[in-house]
């Protein structure tokens, strides 16, 4: 079968000057997941729930889901973890190549060079204890949510899309809730990311596509950021990757938050603490009136000031010995 | 750390050391260390595009370490990892034919014109010719013809049985014989 086309063939291939493999990707070798759990049975099972607050976030049309339980308090607000030593003051640090640095009050990460930073369309509602911090896209522009309104944006080819739904592509949110109620953690195995304590969660269950995770990190002011990636199923292992990557070099710090829009300052338990529901597209800036209505819905815990309108309520659920707005 | 990962690492150790008590998972990265290159460049050829390399050798890393206790043999990590990495490459050529990336603003778009990989796919007639094949064909001739493996050796990475890697060769090798003398068919017909 030996000819000149052959040879040919092997001259040219073994003669082409292929690049080597990117520092990303020795990166990456570093830190290899080596703790990973082989695939197999279950990897745990939840455990019971004493929910006193879920905050099902569904924002954007993207299905940024948080969950959040409340466990045995093993936080405390007055006392806040102790500061991983990666977060004392120190010079900050160049992004390596590749990567950009994002920057916010309280948190920076390095992530990509290639995913799109989509976080000046969100209009997010403001909610107090909520903080929008930043959206991401890889391989694909995020539709802008249209908040307010009920009609939903129309991909055409080669625009927006609201889900990650082709390969490669991903979309990434994070949130702060800056005052969750004490005892507050995350769903799923506890594990460290870049030192602070962490809970990670695969969302959406078998055969939801995309699928999401959501890692939940107390940062040592107390405060939890939720990191939610939504990807297709196919691309589980890859994106996870991605994301891990990302997540080690978090920075977390404690920082001020402005001060509470007047309207919700008599609402009840904010001064403890508490957690945000919201279900369904989230229309509109959240009538703050509806929120002194008093306890109307339980849990574990109580809620308050429940907004229900077609397909869509926020309600905050906060610390029933804290109910009063004297 | 490692005990969490349970069976894979006892079956990794049971491969990766060498009587010396030689840390698994040192073992596993020096091993892998080793082949990232060239890894990241069989699957740039593969794929033709330089972030689907990356992602593809990550995820083939990842899927290595976790299929550990299928490594049999430490001499035969090249071979193996190799199997892993063509069949996450053949994976996403796969989701390739169902579900395209559309590219939305430019930069996917821009991004792609400084690929090294497409670079060198589209600028040799042979090369280029080599690029047109369906996916499997293409597998076969760059295993063959670049990474140097026997027929016996490219049965092995992509599982067929060596008929099959027999006549695909055969068949990519017409495929291509015609695509080169096509033009100058034409030629000769001016």
């Amino acid at each position: 079968m030996s000819d000149d086309l052959e040879a040919r063939l092997r001259d040219r291939l073994r003669g082409a000057p292929l690049p080597a493999a990117p520092e990303t990707l020795r990166d990456y070798l570093d830190h290899l997941p080596l703790d990973v759990q082989p695939s197999g049975p279950p990897r745990r099972q939840l455990r019971p729930r004493v929910l006193l607050g879920v905050a099902a976030i569904v924002v954007l049309g993207l299905g940024v889901g948080t969950v959040l339980v409340g466990a045995p308090p093993d936080v405390s607000p007055t006392a806040p973890p102790t500061a991983p030593v990666s977060v004392q003051p120190t010079a900050p640090r160049s992004p390596s190549t590749g990567v950009r640095r994002f920057e916010a009050p309280g948190i920076s990460f390095d992530y990509p060079v290639d995913w799109i930073d989509q976080t000046s369309t969100v209009e997010f509602p403001r909610i107090p204890g909520v903080r929008f911090v930043v959206l991401l896209g890889r391989g694909m522009p995020v539709c802008p949510p249209r908040f307010g309104s009920t009609s939903k944006p129309t991909p055409e080819p080669g625009s927006c899309q609201e889900q990650a739904l082709a390969p490669g592509s991903m979309v990434v949110s994070v949130l702060e809730l800056t005052n969750p109620m004490p005892g507050t953690t995350g769903r799923g195995p506890k594990r460290k990311v870049a030192g602070y304590p962490a809970w990670e969660e695969q969302v959406s269950a078998e055969p939801a596509n995309p699928t999401q995770l959501q890692w939940t990190i107390q940062a040592p002011d107390g405060s939890l950021y939720l990191v939610t990636a939504g990807f297709p199923r196919a691309d589980l292992a890859a994106r996870r990757t991605d994301i891990e990557k990302v997540l080690r070099s978090l920075r977390l710090s404690a920082w001020q938050a402005p001060p509470r829009h007047r309207q919700w300052a008599c609402a009840p338990g904010f001064s403890r603490g508490f957690l945000i529901r919201l279900s369904g597209r989230v229309d509109g800036v959240l009538p703050a009136r509806r929120i002194d209505d008093g306890p109307r819905r339980g849990d574990s815990g109580v809620t308050a000031g429940d907004t229900s309108v077609p397909n869509r309520f926020v309600s905050a659920i906060y610390d029933p010995t804290r109910r009063s707005c004297n | 750390m490692l005990a969490m990962a349970g069976r894979t690492v006892l079956s990794l150790e049971g491969a990766l050391t060498n009587g010396g008590g030689t840390d698994t998972a040192d073992a596993f990265l020096r091993l892998a260390g080793g082949e990232l290159d060239r890894a990241y460049r069989l699957a740039g050829l593969i794929l033709g595009d330089q972030h689907e390399a990356e992602d593809a050798t990550q995820d083939a890393l990842l899927r290595a370490w976790r299929a550990g206790s299928t490594l049999r043999e430490p001499n035969g990590f090249r071979a193996w990892f190799d199997q892993i990495l063509v069949n996450v490459c053949r994976d996403r050529l796969r989701r390739r034919g169902t579900v395209r990336l559309v590219a939305v603003d430019g930069a996917l778009a821009t991004r792609a014109a400084g690929d090294p990989f497409r670079t060198i796919l589209d600028r040799d007639e042979v090369i280029r010719a080599m690029a047109t094949l369906d996916d499997d064909l293409r597998i076969v001739i760059v295993l063959h013809y670049w990474a140097d493996l026997t027929l016996e050796g490219v049965a092995e990475r992509i599982g067929w049985p060596i008929g099959t890697v027999k006549s695909r060769l055969h068949r990519a090798l017409s495929s291509m014989r015609s695509r080169l003398e096509a033009p100058m068919v034409a030629e000769v017909r001016r």
